[in-house]
């Protein structure tokens, strides 16, 4: 008896129906599989052979696996990447810190400007930011530098060039230390704010200064947390792409993601095995990360400090250090927006790159912003940034409420295979995305989808990337939605696509808005994975300003930054409006 | 009306089985309150669910009228959507993007049946009059509050003439006040409309005043099927006795020698009244409510009475709480308050023959 009634089909009766749940399961595995399995299963064959990724064939070797062990590039990239990540994510941690304690937990006035500086900085595309910090810190023209040796001759002592290089190991870290801030900051800021004031008040209450309470209570209660952003913060910094190519690639100090994007594309000849050799080992550490990350959210989470309660938490009387305290966000505003959108700015405004100086001044003119915006290349490319970020992030959005769907509604085994896969996809760096989808994109079957070269290559890219954080505003959304909501319009009478249509999909517009906006604008400033998948048709705006800078156009793409600043900025604060007191939680960044 | 015959449904959790039914059948007459009752988990809720179109059972058959809406036999499994069932949930399931008049217009808008823009107003505004919300349409539906929303819930679940309402737990959101109110007002509109009703619980209270009958269930099985007062006056086993609140069970031995039933227990035999379940010789337990022990300060002629130490009183407003240390048993009795007992003290402890039950152990009750 029980055993024929399993075999029972969900929906019979009247007729076989269209079954909804059965259709978005289906589509969801299939949108995972082609995004995220296919792309990794690829990359793993082909780093299992070699020659030329378009023509496949030849035999499975170890040969690309040997080379990469031996190599002194290998060791040097992944010795860099370490340091690099280590001491940038520390940093980024200890200010980021520093930086939420004293917005939400001491009486430092100008809350609100602080806010600003903090947020500001995302607003500016990683590579422009790189490319700005080289006019200020390169040896000989870096306009820090050049004010330095002024002061230095001022007490008699002479250099002749730098003191500082921003193309160096040190350079990159400084560069990811200051970007990374941001981000944990908004991690971190809400926990901070959200902490049971009660707690505190107990040490307090047991003979603890503010002092001690600061350091007995408040901080270890938040170490989870702390520990689970920090995490966060170095596995975002080993993925970091355009700081170390900007700093490193004259220089010659790689990273693992800029070596894996030099073999395969700088090289000569480019040697895409070795690269997908590269590119699985990268993908197996920052899987690990990614799984330790996982474990650690769930330790925050048990903590139960964090209660979302509105009280009014205790306010550590700061004295005499208010003002410095606030200095110090004046400091990181002038780190991250001010010095590099000036220097960028005066750039721009001249024919050829030059000092600041009263007779340089004369030159100035807006002919660099005149040339670029005149170019059919800024149309082209712009219409294209256009299509790669609306159609991104409708996709992404799309193919992450199926997935929601699936993983929060129904009851199949497979879901938690689906929500898992989607989630450590986070993992897998911008350049080891792109690399894998020139394999699955020049060989059959899906070479035939003729794709490769056009701007929908990019979008696929894009999409595996962005997929978890959509993924993960679906879900909290749509965790949020009742289940009985649903039901409800079921037992009024409306079939399981109307119901999906007039209330799950109209509640969760919210979040649905709120995770489109976060993918546009992040895939607005994408640069890895076009610029790895760039060819003759689907260059984007960023990458046009990397060749042109490299060209040795720096003026003129000087002002395109200018110019995707203000665009980048604009649409920021027109989400802001949108979200207003929306928060997007998780994966910020 | 609604007819559910071996009905069984088992949820599988990762580690245990949770809220199964198992081979329940029951009938509910056309126009009745028919109420489930019993603790959390026991299936009561999933019956409903069942019922509704909401969970596929594992096997068995469920009618709506003439309709088979489920069978394992015949392989019938009809969509909620097309059963034509009102129903309340227990967290009311207002949707907050629609104002009150569209979350009442809405099971007219998608229902099968098609209606012009005035027949849905129409209609609308005469499932708002019915549960006094007719000035409330422009509102939006989470500006209401608790025992509004629940009006508005079942507005909603009426608008569409169905056969059948079914009531999940509607009252338990509510404060205890508005609960009393809800449970006339509820009852009132049921005899009103006189429309068949099955009402998930698990307060005998509401079950007790609003029902037509009561089907009690404990893990998944029916215990009792019976009009309220039966299932208070004659418990069918200790599981349903305990849970209508005769908390005072005796072990004892049904005895054969006498003309009226009669338990002997370790701590003296007691007249009492039983169930044609229960038979000369039988293990049972001897079930009184703590509002039915009656305390007295001297030994007087009435039946039934042991002698026993008072262990512990609490002052409870309404009652007096005592517990009465007997041999090696204690009692439980709610006293009037005025009564003068203290701790330590020795009284007599009558238990009523008419209200001592002799009902089959349960394991584990």
């Amino acid at each position: 008896m029980l055993s024929i009634a399993k075999r029972l089909p969900a929906v019979l009766g009247g007729g076989m129906r269209f079954n909804a749940g059965t259709f978005v399961f289906a589509a969801a595995t299939i949108c995972i599989a082609w995004l995220i399995v296919v792309p990794m299963v690829l990359l793993l064959l082909n780093s299992l052979r070699v020659g030329p990724p378009s023509f496949w064939g030849g035999e499975f070797t170890l040969r690309n696996y040997i080379v990469a062990f031996t190599h002194e590039h290998f060791f040097s990239a992944l010795g860099n990447t370490v340091v690099f990540s280590v001491v940038a994510s520390l940093g980024s941690l200890v200010t980021a810190i520093t930086f939420a304690w004293l917005v939400e937990r001491t009486d430092m006035p100008y809350r609100n400007a602080a806010w600003v500086a903090m947020l500001l900085p995302l607003a500016m595309p990683g590579v422009i930011f790189a490319l700005s910090w080289m006019l200020l810190l390169l040896p000989e023209i870096g306009l820090v530098n050049v004010v330095i040796r002024w002061f230095c001759s001022l007490f008699g002592i002479s250099i002749e060039t730098g003191p500082l290089d921003i193309q160096s190991l040190e350079g990159m870290m400084f560069l990811g230390w200051l970007r990374g801030v941001s981000t944990i900051f908004l991690m971190l800021v809400g926990v901070f704010r959200m902490m049971d004031p009660r707690l505190e008040e107990a040490g307090r209450l047991s003979g603890a200064s503010p002092r001690r309470v600061l350091w007995r209570v408040t901080l270890p209660l938040l170490g989870p947390a702390i520990l689970a952003a920090g995490i966060y913060s170095f596995v975002n910094l080993l993925d970091s792409f355009e700081g170390p190519l900007v700093l490193g690639l004259a220089a010659g100090i790689f990273v693992l993601s800029t070596l894996i994007y030099f073999t395969a594309r700088y090289h000569s000849p480019p040697d895409y095995g070795l690269s997908a050799a590269y590119a699985v080992f990268f993908m197996a550490v920052m899987a690990i990360l990614a799984i330790f990350y996982i474990r650690m959210i769930r330790r925050a989470e048990r903590f139960a400090v964090v209660t979302g309660k509105g009280f009014r938490p205790m306010k550590y009387p700061l004295g005499r250090w208010r003002l410095p305290a606030l200095g110090l966000f004046g400091c990181y505003f002038v780190f991250t927006i001010l010095a590099p959108f000036t220097v960028l700015l005066w750039a721009s405004l001249l024919p050829f790159y030059e000092l600041p100086s009263w007779e340089a001044l004369q030159y100035a003119s807006f002919d660099n912003y005149v040339e670029i915006l005149s170019n059919p290349r800024f149309t082209h490319d712009l219409i294209n940034t256009v299509i790669v970020a609306l159609g991104a992030g409708t996709l992404t959005l799309l193919v992450a409420f199926m997935i929601s769907w699936v993983a929060v509604r129904t009851k199949y085994k497979a879901r938690f295979l689906l929500d898992g896969l989607t989630f450590v996809s986070y993992a897998i760096p911008g350049v080891v995305v792109a690399l894998a989808l020139v394999f699955v994109y020049l060989q059959p079957p899906f070479k035939y989808l003729g794709i490769y070269g056009t701007v929908w290559i990019i979008v696929a890219g894009l999409m595996t990337q962005y997929l978890a954080f959509a993924t993960r505003t679906t879900n909290a959304g749509l965790l949020q939605i009742h289940k009985e909501l649903e039901e409800a319009a079921r037992i009024c009478g409306a079939g399981q696509w109307r119901t999906m249509w007039r209330i799950t999909g109209r509640l969760l517009m919210g979040a649905f808005v709120a995770g489109w906006i976060w993918v546009v604008a992040h895939s607005l400033r994408s640069f890895a994975i076009p610029l790895v998948l760039a060819g003759q048709d689907n260059e984007v705006l960023s990458v046009w300003l990397w060749v042109h800078w490299q060209d040795g156009w720096v003026s003129q793409a000087s002002a395109l930054a200018v110019i995707l600043i203000l665009l980048t900025a604009i649409i920021g604060l027109l989400a802001r409006r949108l979200l207003t007191s929306r928060q997007v939680g998780g994966l910020q960044g | 009306m609604i007819t559910v015959s071996k009905l069984s449904k088992t949820f599988h959790t990762e580690h245990e089985t949770v809220g199964a039914v198992r081979e329940v059948s029951f009938d509910v007459a056309e126009g009745a309150f028919y109420t489930l009752l019993g603790p959390s988990g026991c299936g009561k809720t999933t019956i409903l669910r069942c019922i509704a179109g909401l969970e596929q059972p594992d096997a068995g058959e469920i009618r709506l009228g003439e309709t088979v809406v489920f069978s394992s036999e015949q392989q019938i499994n009809l969509p909620p959507e097309k059963r034509g069932i009102g129903m309340v949930f227990q967290s009311y399931a207002i949707w907050p993007h629609m104002s009150v008049f569209e979350n009442v217009a809405f099971p007219l808008q998608e229902g099968s049946q098609r209606f012009s823009r005035s027949e849905i107003r129409d209609r609308v505004m005469k499932a708002l009059e019915t549960v006094q919300l007719e000035t409330m349409e422009r509102r939006d539906a989470t500006q209401l509050s608790g025992g509004q929303q629940q009006r508005l819930a079942l507005a909603r679940a009426l608008v569409a003439e169905p056969t059948v309402l079914l009531l999940d737990e509607p009252l338990s959101n509510l404060d205890a006040q508005l609960r009393g109110e809800m449970r006339i007002e509820l009852r009132e509109l049921q005899r009103r409309i006189r429309i068949t009703t099955l009402y998930v619980t698990h307060d005998q209270i509401e079950a007790l005043s609003m029902s037509s009958q009561i089907a009690v269930l404990r893990a998944g099985n029916i215990c009792q099927i019976a009009p309220p007062k039966e299932v208070y006056l004659n418990p069918k086993g200790s599981f349903v006795a305990n849970f209508m609140g005769a908390t005072n069970l005796i072990e004892g031995r049904l005895s054969a020698n006498h003309d009226v039933p009669v338990v002997e227990t370790d701590i003296g035999n007691f007249q009492c009244i039983k169930g044609d379940e229960v038979r000369a010789g039988d293990s049972v337990l001897l079930a009184i409510q703590p509002v039915n022990v009656v305390l007295h300060q001297n030994q007087s002629a009435g039946a039934n009475t042991v002698k026993g130490k008072v262990e512990l009183t609490v002052f409870s407003g309404d009652y007096l709480d005592c517990q009465i240390r007997v041999g090696s048993h204690t009692l439980y009795t709610k006293q009037h308050p005025t009564v003068e007992v203290s701790r330590g003290q020795e009284v007599y402890v009558e238990l009523p023959p008419a209200h001592c039950i002799a009902v089959t152990m349960d394991s584990d009750s």
